[in-house]
């Protein structure tokens, strides 16, 4: 069962914060594989297995956790992309923010995310919130069922 | 009363014209009868005659071959008694007697029942065979039939002897004036005609009892004459001639007999016509009384009422038309009378305000000499430009103001175009300005720049309107130089501000981000240290990594704070009505939730303000926990919240705590960002909980102050303008 688990994708371009994410969700006893990238570019990459993602064979991920202002391309920007794909849109998206800015907030609802989540200061609060996202999105909620385009059933 | 009489005349006249073409038509088909009858009838008196004397004729023939006949005659010596015998039919009973004669006219046998009366009568009948004509004997009418008698054998073997030889005649005579003949005829064609016979010629006509003239017309053909007779008498005939012999009947009636019917016709129709009108006239006499005379008063009284007399009034009893018509016209005549009184009162009233008027308008006119002068005078004193323009793009008039402040005399001002003294930048609107008033319409603060005599230039502000019909424009204008350096002044520091402002915003965007993570990170590494060195550290370690993270966790708390308070400030208001008391009460409930010991609450009906929910709910929530907080050392923590009575502009709501209070010396720094009156060991807080109260009413308008005793509880005031009064 585990080894059938999807991968997770964390895309965060403080290492700082991807050290504290990890140890919250491994805190948490999450054991899908997470695939880091350090900006937005590198995420679309990765969903879309172009340059050094080119030869990924997984399937989409679980979850796909974005930070909100990352170098290049930036989460708004790559969370617009995943849900105007129709073969990507039912990826479940969790914004991680530092901001508590109500206008992106306003955007990440228009666009579309599942859930969007403000970084408390407090570590302790932290782990209980990527607790509640990683628990509900990777292995409580089943994502629905995966259509790959251009290829035959059998 | 003369309506009756023509109504009857006409009916009259219709029914005479009606009963002459009737009587005419029935007077012309009784003529026509008439004719008919009286050819007919001649016509039946001719076969009748023609038929008696042809039977006679036959007769006679007949016994002229008797051998008897032609034996007497032959030898009269011979006994007559078997000639009489044969003979006897020939003799009718009041008839002359038959005679036989010899040839030469010698009368030889008289057989009949009045024997010898032929022999009275003329004897001059001719002997010629065949009827005589009709002839007169004294008083007797009469003719004869003569027959001769020869000696001609009957034909046998068809051979008849050469010659014949005249033996004598058979003469009869028959009288036309026996009465029972008359009666007889008279029966067929009733009393009062006159039926006659006579020749055709002329001659002798009788009407079978006597003698008559002969009719007066053509008697050899069948005919009819309608003529009048010596006496007058209208008379209607016929003649017919008698077939075989040479005679002609003739009938004739009285016009008057013919007519009778017609007459009598007459006389009913003259009797029926006579009722007829009686009637007419009888019941137009009842309509005219029943519909003229009310018609006729209703004239009376509107002559009346024409002559002034409105109290007038007509019976009006009927429920027909007319009285309908009397109703209405009472009804009518009432309002007459009405209108009238109500016009003369309305005629006094206006004479009397008239007069009242004229003695008013002279008091008017006065006033308004009066106010001509002061007008003048205030256009002298005005300290605005005051002017008049016409059409042609000159002043007719200004005021001293003028030569005040641009240095031009009255007289300069009047005698050169105002456009020349409009600054050139300024001139193309100047123009379209001016086009739109001469068009009718009104300048609300319309600025242009006008020289001044000394080569400088003041900014005018102008009011102006139009009096179209006159091609005159008034005007008022107000030197706003230094308003306008003030204004520019003002809108370049405006811009300053948006930007300072717009730099402001994302220096804090960045500040929620970037200052946020690294204090994420310490609070984070902290935690991660605690566990993994967990048995490594001694307790002073563990002291220090929870104050890192305390403080750390409290400058993330004062960067939040900052930060909200920083929006609170540029954000837009979303303003609109609010329920205060059911906001507060909600607030108190939440923040009670999470007090360390139970609060009692006063809670007072609040009012309903005008303002942005979230922002006022965000004070209140600083406001009571604030409350909540400074009170909770005391045993039995009391909040009130109640209205404070505030002024017709405002309404004040307080909130009142029995906490520990504040020294009043302190007052003015409560309000200020990170002013604190307590220590953070004694109570935690950042500072900025009441500089956003205080920021969030000076943003509706408001204003915020306190009161407040050491030990003795603290009451926050605010104050919300009422609407309509708000700047």
């Amino acid at each position: 069962m585990i080894a059938d688990l999807k991968q997770i994708l964390l895309a965060e371009d403080n290492a700082n914060d991807v050290e504290l994410t990890l140890n919250a969700l491994r805190g948490n006893h999450i054991v899908n594989e997470i695939v880091v990238v350090r900006d937005g570019v590198e995420a679309l990459d990765y969903l879309y297995r172009r340059n050094t993602f080119a030869q990924r064979t997984e399937t989409n991920p679980a979850l796909v956790l974005l930070d909100l202002k990352m170098p290049k391309v930036d989460g708004i920007e790559v969370l617009r992309q995943i849900k105007e794909d129709s073969a990507l849109k039912s990826i479940p998206v969790v914004m991680l923010t530092s901001s508590r800015e109500e206008q992106d907030l306003v955007r990440s609802y228009e666009l579309g995310v599942n859930a969007y989540v403000v970084k408390p200061v407090a570590f302790h609060e932290f782990i209980d919130a990527v607790k509640l996202l990683g628990g509900f999105w990777a292995v409580i909620n089943e994502p629905p069922p995966q259509r790959p385009q251009g290829q035959a059933r059998g | 009363m003369r309506l009756p009489l023509l109504m009857s005349g006409l009916i009259a006249v219709v029914l005479v014209v009606v009963f002459w073409a009737i009587n005419r038509q029935i007077e012309t088909t009784l003529l026509r009868d008439g004719r008919d009858r009286a050819q007919a009838a001649a016509d039946q008196i001719g076969a009748m005659l023609a038929q008696s004397a042809a039977r006679g004729t036959n007769e006679s023939r007949r016994l002229a071959r008797d051998p008897a006949v032609r034996r007497y005659l032959s030898d009269p010596s011979t006994e007559a008694a078997p000639t009489r015998d044969v003979l006897t039919p020939l003799a009718v009973a009041g008839q002359p007697s038959v005679e036989l004669r010899t040839a030469e006219g010698v009368r030889v046998l008289e057989i009949g029942p009045a024997r010898g009366v032929a022999a009275a009568l003329d004897a001059t009948v001719p002997l010629r065979p065949g009827l005589s004509a009709i002839q007169l004997s004294g008083e007797t009418v009469f003719y004869g039939l003569v027959t001769e008698v020869d000696d001609t054998p009957p034909p046998i073997g068809g051979q008849r002897e050469a010659a014949t030889r005249r033996l004598g005649y058979i003469v009869i005579r028959r009288t036309l004036t026996a009465v029972q003949t008359a009666d007889t005829l008279n029966r067929l064609v009733g009393n009062g005609a006159l039926v006659a016979v006579g020749h055709q010629t002329g001659g002798i006509w009788t009407n079978f009892s006597k003698a008559i003239p002969p009719p007066p017309i053509d008697r050899t053909r069948n005919g009819i004459l309608e003529y009048r007779t010596a006496t007058g008498d209208r008379r209607l005939g016929a003649v017919s001639m008698v077939a075989g012999t040479p005679w002609a009947a003739w009938i004739e009636f009285p016009f008057d007999r013919i007519l009778a019917p017609a007459r009598a016709m007459q006389r009913r129709m003259v009797a029926i016509g006579l009722v007829a009108i009686g009637l007419a006239a009888v019941l137009v006499s009842m309509i005219s009384a029943r519909i003229t005379t009310p018609l006729h008063d209703l004239t009376a009284a509107t002559v009346t009422i024409a002559s002034g007399e409105y109290a007038h009034r007509v019976h009006a009893a009927r429920r027909d038309e007319i009285g309908q018509l009397a109703g209405a016209f009472n009804a009518m005549t009432e309002r007459v009378e009405a209108a009238q009184q109500d016009l003369e009162s309305r005629v006094r009233e206006r004479t009397a305000s008239l007069s009242e008027a004229g003695a008013a308008l002279q008091e008017r006119v006065a006033e308004l000499n009066l106010a001509r002068a002061e007008l003048d005078r205030f256009f002298s004193l005005s300290l605005d430009l005051l002017c008049i323009a016409g059409a042609d793009g000159r002043f007719r008039r200004v005021n001293p103001a003028w030569q005040e402040m641009l240095g031009w005399s009255p007289e300069e001002l009047t005698s050169m175009p105002y456009m020349a003294l409009v600054h050139p930048d300024d001139r193309v609107r100047t123009a379209t300005e001016a086009a739109a008033l001469a068009a009718g319409g009104t300048t609300v603060r319309f600025e242009n720049r006008y020289r001044a005599k000394d080569g400088s230039y003041r900014w005018l502000s102008w009011k102006s309107a139009s009096a179209g019909n006159l091609g005159l424009v008034y005007a008022a204008a107000r030197d706003v130089t230094e308003e306008k350096r003030t204004t520019e002044a003002l809108a370049s520091s405006v811009s300053e501000l948006n930007v300072i402002n717009d730099e402001l915003e994302s220096f804090s965007y960045s500040v929620s981000h970037d200052l946020r993570a690294p204090l994420r990170h310490i609070v984070g590494f902290a935690a991660l240290l605690e566990q993994s060195a967990d048995e490594r550290m001694l307790d002073d370690d563990r002291r220090y990594l929870r104050t890192i993270t305390k403080s750390a966790t409290h400058m993330g708390r004062l960067i939040d704070d900052l930060l909200s308070f920083s929006r609170m400030g540029r954000a837009a208001l979303n303003q609109r009505t609010v329920n205060l008391d059911a906001l507060v009460r909600e607030v108190a409930l939440e923040v009670g939730r999470d007090a360390p010991r139970d609060v009692t609450w006063n809670l007072h009906p609040l009012p309903n303000v005008h303002g942005d929910p979230s922002l006022l709910r965000l004070a209140f929530v600083n406001l009571l926990s604030n409350a909540v907080k400074y009170s909770s050392s005391r045993p039995r923590p009391e909040i009130e919240v109640n209205v404070d009575g505030g002024g017709p502009d405002e309404t004040v709501v307080y909130v009142r705590d029995n906490g520990v209070g504040f020294d009043m010396a302190y007052a003015d720094k409560l309000f200020g960002v990170f002013q604190r009156l307590h220590s953070s060991d004694e109570f935690e807080g950042t500072g900025i909980g009441l500089a956003n109260v205080r920021r969030i009413i000076h943003r509706h308008g408001g204003r915020v102050w306190a009161d407040g005793i050491v030990d003795g509880g603290a009451t926050f005031y605010m104050s919300f303008p009422k609407r309509g009064t708000q700047p």
